[in-house]
């Protein structure tokens, strides 16, 4: 999905540079929308507090999704504008890209949504979102001392994404 | 044809005995099995040079009666199983036979979770399977 | 773009564990929480359920990652991921789905083998036989497995083999689909 124009018009942010991180942001959220994680590698703006923060991006994809799903073409079964959608129902969008950072999304069955900010140039996501679920199932959601439903603080997700994120180009 | 095993823990308590002749002897046949556990206990303490490996668990004959034939056998975790038969020409290979599926029988009736270790065992899948493999002894020594 | 060789080693292999090891581990569970709860066996079920629904609602997750399926259609289509799947892959046995009612909201799963009951003799003090489901904690994962995919359900054991009936099933209806819920008000 391109919105606000298809060209890379100015501002844009510097190219991505090979080894360097593209990611910006990072959020999970829970069925719930309790904000499971949040992490940010780039982000000198910053404008709201964190619960708002959250709040807002949890309304835009809640919004976007049954926008999206309101848009499709290609089903005739559609539930009205605002009305809250199974996770994984119907369609559901991945990414959208403005001129100056890409968000990738996805949702699995059970809820989790994970969102990731980078850099506009970055390509197809939806593997590495994949791979940041599954990272997420090993270390967190196995994870016998984790209580489901409440923020991560596993340094071994913690790691494992940083490492896995760096490599993301 | 067997008249009697035993399970005997590793403290010389009695954790399975059941008898197979239609006589009223059970008493007797207690009293050989009891008499066989220092049998073992010699066997154990005193190998022969010649005896078996270390980690042989088939005792063998232990002793002989008028009537009766003891063979012995002891696991590793020194859980003793005892044989008693009245055959006078066993074949040591039907022994060991018997005793390989009897240890199998044992090991899946403590491996019963609701089953306490050192105590009696109580399973009746266990005595079934008991009494067939006894009955498949009668068989393949016929045989 | 995305290296994919660098997926953890777990998710390309299945796992795998000796069978006999959960055996034992699970019956070990039962057998303590017998003790436990003094064979009061009605609050043992209840217990093994509680721990099977905080293992559904994990296990789910891991599921769903490996399998990467798509949302169910109907929950006829749930009952063969659940048999044909889940068991599958974490039991490694593949119960039937079958008795199903005329609404199409319940269905009996026949296990044919259960791993988790081999060994297992229930206790002979008269009561087990008729109070204690040995396999409940099925039923709870199921239960928590489900409820994070938006289906509330309940389960329960029926006849188990373990009791001298001549199969184990358990019977699960669908409650109803929990609808997602709405973002925060802003306020």
């Amino acid at each position: 999905m391109q919105f606000f124009g298809g060209s890379d018009v100015s501002p844009s942010p510097p190219a991505p540079t090979a080894a360097g991180h593209n990611a910006n942001v990072m959020y999970m959220f829970n069925r719930n929308g309790v904000c499971l994680f949040y992490r940010e590698w780039n982000r000198p703006l910053r404008t709201l507090n964190p619960q708002q923060d959250h709040k807002l991006m949890f309304g835009l994809l809640f919004s976007l999704k049954s926008l999206t799903a309101k848009m499709d073409p290609t089903s005739g079964d559609k539930g009205n504008l605002g009305v809250p959608q199974l996770p994984g129902q119907g369609c559901s969008f991945h990414s959208f890209r403005t001129n100056t950072y890409k968000l990738s999304f996805m949702e699995s069955p059970s809820g989790i949504k994970i969102i990731l900010v980078t850099h506009p140039r970055t390509g197809d996501l939806r593997e590495a979102l994949k791979y940041i679920y599954s990272l997420y199932v090993e270390y967190v959601a196995k994870n016998p001392l984790y209580n489901p439903g409440t923020p991560v603080r596993c340094d071994l997700f913690d790691t494992n994404l940083d490492q896995y994120v760096r490599s993301i180009s | 044809m067997i008249v009697c095993v035993a399970v005997v823990g590793h403290q010389n308590n009695p954790l399975y005995i059941q008898s197979f002749t239609e006589a009223d002897d059970a008493l007797k046949l207690h009293h050989i099995v009891h008499c066989s556990l220092d049998v073992v206990d010699e066997r154990v303490n005193n190998p022969k040079k010649s005896g078996p490996l270390l980690n042989e668990t088939f005792l063998g004959l232990l002793y002989p009666t008028e009537n009766y034939k003891v063979y012995g056998y002891l696991t590793n975790t020194k859980v003793k199983f005892i044989l008693v038969t009245t055959d006078l020409d066993v074949k040591d290979a039907d022994v060991r036979n018997f005793f390989r599926r009897f240890h199998a029988a044992y090991v899946d009736a403590v491996s019963n979770p609701f089953h306490v270790p050192g105590k009696k065992i109580t399973s009746r899948t266990f005595a079934e399977r008991v009494s067939t493999i006894v009955k498949a002894f009668g068989l393949s020594s016929a045989g | 773009m995305v290296k994919s060789e660098t997926f953890p080693a777990s998710r390309n292999r299945v796992e795998k564990v000796n069978a006999e090891l959960v055996t034992l581990t699970y019956g070990t569970i039962v057998a303590q929480l017998c003790q436990d709860y003094e064979n009061n066996y009605a609050q043992v079920n209840q217990q093994l359920d509680k721990m099977g629904y905080n293992i559904g609602v994990r296990l789910i997750e891991d599921y769903l990652a490996k399998t990467a399926t798509a949302r169910c259609n109907n929950f006829r289509e749930t009952a063969d991921m659940i048999s044909k799947i889940g068991f599958k892959i974490f039991l490694n046995t593949t119960p039937t789905a079958t008795n199903w009612s005329a609404d199409g909201k319940s269905f009996s799963l026949i296990l044919d083998e259960n791993p988790l009951a081999d060994f297992v003799e229930l206790p002979d003090d008269g009561r087990a036989q008729d109070e204690l489901w040995f396999s409940n904690i099925l039923c709870g994962v199921l239960r928590g497995a489900l409820e994070m995919v938006q289906m509330s359900i309940e389960a329960h054991f029926v006849s188990d083999t373990l009791r001298g009936n001549d199969s184990t099933e358990m019977r699960v209806t669908l409650l109803k689909y929990i609808d997602d819920e709405l973002p925060p008000d802003d306020d």
